[in-house]
C-alpha cells in the first residue's frame, strides 16, 4: 500500500459524510444557505486548530498557495450550490409572480420570503406540507 | 447557457486551481499550517457570500444548521487529511483517488436513508450504480497498486 493512501482514504471518508451531511441540511437550506453554514463550521474548526497549534510559522509562500486553495476551494463549492435567485435583491419569479417549483404568488408568501428563497428544494418543501398553506403543490 | 450550467462550469475551474494551490502549499508548510491558512481563504469567502447573497435564517431549524456546520468540519477535516496525502504522493494520483468520494456516497446513500429516514432522500441505487461503484473501486485499486 502507498504511503500516502490512508490519508487519501481519510478523506474520501470524510467528504463522504460531508456530502450525506450536507443532502441531509439541504432539506431545511437552499444550497448556498448550506454552504454558508459549513462555513461557519469551517471557522469553528479554525478557532479550535489555532488555539492547539498557536501562530503558524512565517512562510509567506506556503500561506499564499494555501490561502489560495481555501479561497478556490469554497468558491467552487459556493458556486456549484448556486442558483440565480440566491443574489441579493434577485428575487426570481415565473413569469405569472410564482416561485419556481411553487404555484402560489409571490404576495402571499411575502412573510415567507426568506424560506422561499432560501430554499432551492423548494418544490420539495411545499410537497413536505410545511408550507402546505401557502402553496398550492 | 443556463446560470446555473454556467456556475457549475465555474466550480469546475476553481477546483482544477484549488488541487494546484493545494500542492504547492502542502509542499510549503506542514498539513496543520496549510490547514489554517486554507480556513482564513475559506472566511475571506464566506464573508464576501454574507454580503452578497441571502443568508439563512436557522430560527427553528437548529438541528439542520448544526448537521450543515458539523458537514462543514468534515469538509475541513478531509481537506487536513488530503494535505498530508499531497505531501507524500503525487498530486494528480492523490487528487484522482480523493475525487472518487461521490462513489462513496452513492454506496453509502442505502445506510443514510436508513439514519435519517428515507423522506430525505428521492434516490434509489440500482443495478448499474452498483456496477459503476465497483468499477470507481477497482480503480482505486488498480491506481495504488500499480503507481511507481
Amino acid at each position: 500500500m502507498k504511503g500516502w493512501f490512508p490519508a487519501a482514504a481519510g478523506t474520501v471518508l470524510l467528504w463522504t459524510a460531508w456530502a450525506l451531511l450536507s443532502d441531509v441540511a439541504a432539506q431545511s437550506f437552499a444550497g448556498h444557505q448550506g454552504v454558508l453554514l459549513e462555513i461557519a463550521g469551517a471557522g469553528v474548526v479554525g478557532l479550535v486548530l489555532y488555539a492547539v497549534i498557536g501562530r503558524p510559522p512565517y512562510k509567506p509562500m506556503g500561506a499564499l498557495w494555501a490561502v489560495a486553495s481555501g479561497l478556490f476551494s469554497i468558491s467552487g463549492i459556493l458556486f456549484f450550490s448556486l442558483r440565480p435567485e440566491s443574489w441579493r435583491g434577485d428575487h426570481r419569479r415565473s413569469g405569472d409572480g410564482s416561485l419556481p417549483g411553487c404555484n402560489t404568488s409571490a404576495r402571499r408568501i411575502r412573510s415567507r420570503r426568506r424560506d422561499c428563497d432560501a430554499s432551492a428544494n423548494w418544490g420539495r418543501l411545499c410537497n413536505s406540507g410545511r408550507y402546505s398553506d401557502q402553496c398550492l403543490t | 447557457m443556463p446560470p446555473v450550467i454556467l456556475y457549475a462550469l465555474i466550480a469546475l475551474l476553481l477546483w482544477g486551481f484549488w488541487g494546484f494551490c493545494s500542492k504547492l502549499a502542502a509542499d510549503e508548510l506542514k498539513p496543520r499550517y496549510a490547514l489554517f491558512y486554507e480556513i482564513a481563504g475559506e472566511m475571506v469567502v464566506g464573508a464576501i457570500a454574507v454580503a452578497v447573497l441571502t443568508v439563512p435564517d436557522v430560527t427553528g431549524r437548529p438541528i439542520p444548521a448544526l448537521l450543515a456546520a458539523v458537514a462543514g468540519a468534515a469538509l475541513i477535516g478531509g481537506i487536513y487529511l488530503q494535505f498530508y496525502a499531497l505531501r507524500l504522493g503525487k498530486s494528480g494520483t492523490v487528487i484522482a483517488v480523493t475525487s472518487l468520494y461521490p462513489v462513496l456516497v452513492t454506496a453509502f446513500y442505502p445506510v443514510a436513508v436508513l439514519i435519517f429516514g428515507a423522506a430525505f432522500f428521492e434516490y434509489t441505487v440500482t443495478i448499474l450504480d452498483g456496477i459503476g461503484i465497483t468499477l470507481a473501486l477497482l480503480s482505486i485499486y488498480l491506481i495504488v497498486g500499480v503507481e511507481r
